[in-house]
């Protein structure tokens, strides 16, 4: 489990997951390690918060997600904006190459294979990515 | 017919005819029937059957009076076997006998002796017939007879000589259903073409006389007709063998393709042709022998009447007419090997005689005899040392017994007596040796052998015949290459398939409609090929328009004295069920992906239950939640599995080489299965130090060859066992256990003391979904692909794994890496 003491601030989380459950499992998590949360199961939404300026230390983000829409193109406006500095930590069902390469080039931080990964992991490894930029 | 059996026949075979049933019987009928050809009508004997076909000899007693019985003639009886009467056909040559036959009246007395001949009755099942002029005699009894059969005649017949019984003969066809052929033409193969097409296996039965027979069984064998099929009655062909040989043979040499073989029946058939020189030449030195000393006398003679008239020069004349004689035959034979044994000795003796012309007398012929005898049993460098010695000895006791040096009064007249028995013992020796014998007895072999052989390469070339046809019909693309990989042959479906002629692809590499993959793929195949491994392999094809096909070829390296000399290649256009195969993947792949959001759920609220995340969990809950957690993993590895057999099945997968530390791989797998090591106390044992330079590897792939023989390895040794690891370099040509090296590799093994595989169960390892018995009683969390996955990987970059297992004693996996590294390979999915 995570130590909590650690924590140096709160960071806030933007998950973008479209299955409901997968959603709230991730949600909760992320509370319970000190996170604050913010959700979406669409792009169009999810781009609304960043630029709404809701405060977005880093995103969670699901590939296949509801409307034509996927995790990719979020990605893709996402660094054209002024937003480009938030770190993106991609957890799909897809383990393909091509769609993990795709991800990587355009600015990913990280990519998880969903099932394979547990929640506890994704989480320390964001929450390490964040203290050590905010150290910087 | 009107030539004795015996020419055509060997003497054991013929019948005892003293022995057989003799019948006197009295002419009916004489009558011409045509040009010295007349038809005799007997008297048929009352005891008297025979089979249609069959013989008789007929004897005239008046001249068995005056010249045996050995004066008697075979004719064919030519008239139904239930006639009342014996009918025979006549021709009547310049010959006393076929006179006397021919001027027999009505009432004469003859004698026949008979019937002869069971071997030429056609059988039931019909047959074909062939008969030049009188030689027709047979068939017309057959045909006349109340014989079943489906029988053709094709009758020759000399325009000078029509034959007399067409319409009856016609007739006959008509109500017998046969079909008849009338050929006024001296027989040749376009005659007794059809015959090639008729009933394979029917006989064939040829009469005539020797010259028809000759050139009729030439006519059959130049048509592809058996041998065996044929079926002769009084004449066999002229050396039957020799005929089938030179026919056979020019045969075989019009096709290419039995070039070398046929070279050397040539050259056996000159050798053949110089033995029958050296048995003429036997006959021809016995005839100089006869002239020369018929020479000699007359010389003497004439010599006698000269010297009486006072001219001393006579012997020398003698022996110059004596020489343009020699010569002179000699030209007609043009042997140029006698020629220089009998000018120097021609010279010789008129030396001798010009320096003593009292020696003339005795140096006569013998002086040439000896050289002509020594060189009837001698080579031609032996006779001319022999003779140069018998020469010399002859002249030198000549001159000393004239000198008189050895007492005897007349010793001239003695030493002729003495050379003249000398050269008769020589010639019988000769003409009665063993070397006369060895020499038909090597003809004979020869021949045999010939007659073998030819039937062989008929064999074979209806055979190659026949495959040339498979091959080239067949629906499967055919190409069969030298061993540098050019065409040497495409079939019409390679044509159909790859859209470029066979005159294209003549001599091209197959690349011409390939080319079209990563070149290591060429280069695995290339290599596989030219060890000698039938291969098997799924490549891309560009057709001649430019479209594309996906083929499933096949390569067998031709071996010849365990070299390759050719590869036999068939392609099969697979596109429908690559693109299949294609579909069946993707939707694996989809699946796959589908089936990972619920089981994503079960693994994340179990791991959040077992975290406490939704309050405190009692034991039993814990340890219920952990099986379900487990299981959740154990999905994932079965997807992600999947999913990296349907990458390999598609042949898609990534490969990435970067310089890679293959120890420093090694180490972080075994650090990552440290715990489960130690959980069942097992004694890994690795090297102290490695010596494996930096390799060129996708990581990542043999991070997955080490993780699975390591997991592998420690799911399936009970605990408190060992795990022995090496890994060395080897060069090329260096053995690995049984492998010999083709090429500088990384060698890697890995012994266990473990379960062990079941023998039986030991050829299924590296397939797909194959769990041993055993390994699914110890452990019931395997897939059954990590092998055949990591399998997929080696030998895609040219490696090599397998292993030694005993039950219940342990399993040491082994596999080699070159140490080239792996190539590139891009456009497709990673394994992971």
């Amino acid at each position: 489990m995570l130590d909590m003491s650690d924590t140096k601030r709160t960071y806030s989380i933007l998950v973008v997951e479209d299955e409901q459950p997968l959603l709230n499992a991730i949600r909760l998590k992320l509370e319970k390690s000190g996170f604050e949360v913010v959700t979406s199961r669409n792009v169009e939404q999810a781009l609304g918060y960043c630029r709404d300026d809701v405060q977005v230390d880093a995103v969670w983000l699901d590939h296949y997600l509801l409307g034509k829409e996927t995790g990719l193109d979020f990605l893709a406006t996402l660094k054209n904006s002024d937003h480009q500095h938030i770190p993106i930590f991609v957890v799909s069902n897809t383990g393909s190459p091509d769609k993990r390469q795709a991800y990587m080039r355009l600015g990913a931080t990280k990519y998880f294979v969903k099932s394979d990964i547990r929640l506890d992991t994704v989480i320390q490894e964001m929450r390490e990515y964040l203290d050590k930029e905010s150290k910087e | 017919m009107e030539q004795p059996k015996e020419t055509a026949n060997t003497f054991a075979n013929l019948p005892d005819i003293t022995r057989e049933p003799r019948f006197a019987v009295r002419v009916k009928e004489s009558k011409e029937a045509t040009t010295s050809v007349v038809v005799l009508t007997l008297e048929r004997p009352k005891d008297f059957s025979f089979k249609a076909g069959q013989y008789v000899w007929l004897v005239l007693p008046e001249r068995t009076k005056k010249h045996g019985l050995v004066d008697r003639r075979a004719y064919s009886i030519s008239s139904a076997a239930e006639a009342p009467y014996l009918e025979l056909l006549i021709r009547v040559t310049d010959s006393d006998y076929t006179h006397a036959v021919g001027k027999l009246k009505a009432g004469d007395e003859v004698h026949l002796i008979g019937p002869m001949g069971s071997e030429f009755t056609p059988p039931p099942e019909g047959a074909i017939m062939v008969s030049g002029g009188v030689g027709i005699a047979p068939f017309l009894s057959i045909l006349r007879s109340a014989v079943a059969g489906s029988f053709t005649l094709y009758a020759f017949e000399d325009p000078r000589r029509p034959l007399h019984c067409k319409d009856e003969l016609n007739r006959i066809a008509q109500e017998k259903g046969c079909h008849l052929a009338f050929i006024q033409e001296v027989v040749e193969k376009r005659h007794l073409e059809n015959l090639r097409n008729e009933d394979m296996h029917a006989p064939i039965f040829i009469s005539g006389p020797q010259g028809f027979v000759n050139a009729a069984t030439q006519a059959l064998i130049k048509n592809n007709i058996e041998r065996k099929r044929m079926h002769f009655e009084a004449f066999y062909p002229s050396t039957p063998r020799s005929v089938a040989i030179m026919q056979t043979f020019r045969h075989v040499k019009s096709t290419g393709e039995i070039e070398e073989k046929m070279s050397s029946l040539t050259s056996m058939e000159m050798k053949q042709l110089s033995l029958d020189e050296e048995e003429r030449l036997g006959s021809r030195i016995t005839s100089w022998f006869l002239i020369a000393t018929l020479i000699a006398d007359i010389s003497s003679a004439v010599e006698l009447v000269l010297n009486q008239l006072g001219f001393p020069w006579t012997q020398v004349f003698a022996f110059i007419v004596f020489g343009i004689l020699l010569v002179g035959r000699l030209a007609g034979v043009s042997d140029k090997r006698i020629e220089r044994l009998i000018v120097p000795a021609i010279f010789a003796s008129l030396i001798v005689s010009r320096i003593d012309p009292s020696s003339a007398d005795i140096l006569q012929p013998w002086i040439l005899i000896f050289p002509t005898v020594a060189y009837s049993f001698l080579r031609v460098k032996e006779a001319f040392r022999w003779s140069a010695g018998f020469i010399a000895v002859f002249l030198s006791l000549t001159f000393l017994g004239n000198a008189g040096m050895f007492g005897i009064p007349d010793f001239v007249a003695s030493f002729d007596q003495f050379a003249l028995a000398l050269v008769f013992l020589t010639v019988i020796i000769h003409f009665f040796s063993a070397k006369r014998a060895t020499h038909d007895q090597t003809v004979e072999a020869y021949l045999s052998e010939q007659q073998n052989l030819i039937s062989d390469s008929k064999e074979l070339l209806k055979l190659s015949d026949l495959f040339v046809k498979v091959s080239s019909q067949t629906s499967n693309h055919v190409i069969l290459t030298d061993k540098d990989g050019h065409v040497l042959y495409a079939n019409h479906a390679a044509e159909h398939l790859t859209g470029y002629t066979f005159a294209e692809m003549r001599g091209q590499a197959p690349r011409l409609w390939g080319g079209l993959m990563s070149p290591i793929e060429y280069r695995n195949i290339w290599e596989k090929k030219s060890h000698g491994i039938k291969i098997t392999h799924q490549i891309i094809n560009r057709r001649r328009d430019g479209s594309l096909y996906i083929a499933l070829g096949r390569i067998t390296p031709i071996m010849e004295d365990s070299e390759v000399v050719a590869y036999v290649a068939t392609e099969e256009d697979v596109t429908n069920f690559a693109n299949l195969d294609k579909t069946k993947s993707e939707f694996v792949s989809l699946a796959s992906h589908q089936l990972r959001t619920p089981l994503s759920a079960i693994n994340w609220y179990s791991e959040m239950l077992l975290a406490g995340d939704a309050g405190a969990v009692n034991i039993d809950q814990r340890k219920y939640l952990e099986e379900v957690h487990e299981g959740g993993q154990r999905m994932s590895e079965l997807i992600n599995a999947l999913l990296n057999v349907s990458r390999i099945d598609l042949g898609t997968f990534i490969i990435e080489p970067a310089p890679t530390d293959i120890v420093a791989l090694l180490r972080s797998v075994m650090d990552e299965q440290k715990l489960a090591i130690d959980d069942k106390y097992l004694h890994l044992e690795v090297p102290t130090s490695w010596n494996i330079p930096t390799m060129n590897v996708d990581p990542k792939l043999i991070r997955m060859v080490f993780q699975n023989l390591l997991s592998n390895a420690i799911k399936y040794t009970p605990e408190k066992g060992t795990i022995a690891i090496t890994m060395e370099v080897k060069k090329k040509g260096e053995q690995f256990e049984d492998e010999t090296l083709v090429e500088d590799a990384l060698c890697f093994s890995m012994r266990d003391s473990g379960y062990g595989i079941p023998k039986q169960q030991q050829r299924f390892v590296f397939t797909k979904l194959f769990r041993a018995d055993n390994a699914k009683e110890k452990d019931t969390t395997g897939t059954g692909l990590g092998l055949y996955i990591i399998k997929s990987v080696l030998d895609h970059a040219r490696g090599k794994i397998w292993f030694e297992s005993e039950e219940n004693k342990g399993t040491t996996f082994y596999f080699t890496l070159p140490l080239s590294g792996m190539e590139k390979r891009e456009g497709a999915r990673e394994l992971g």
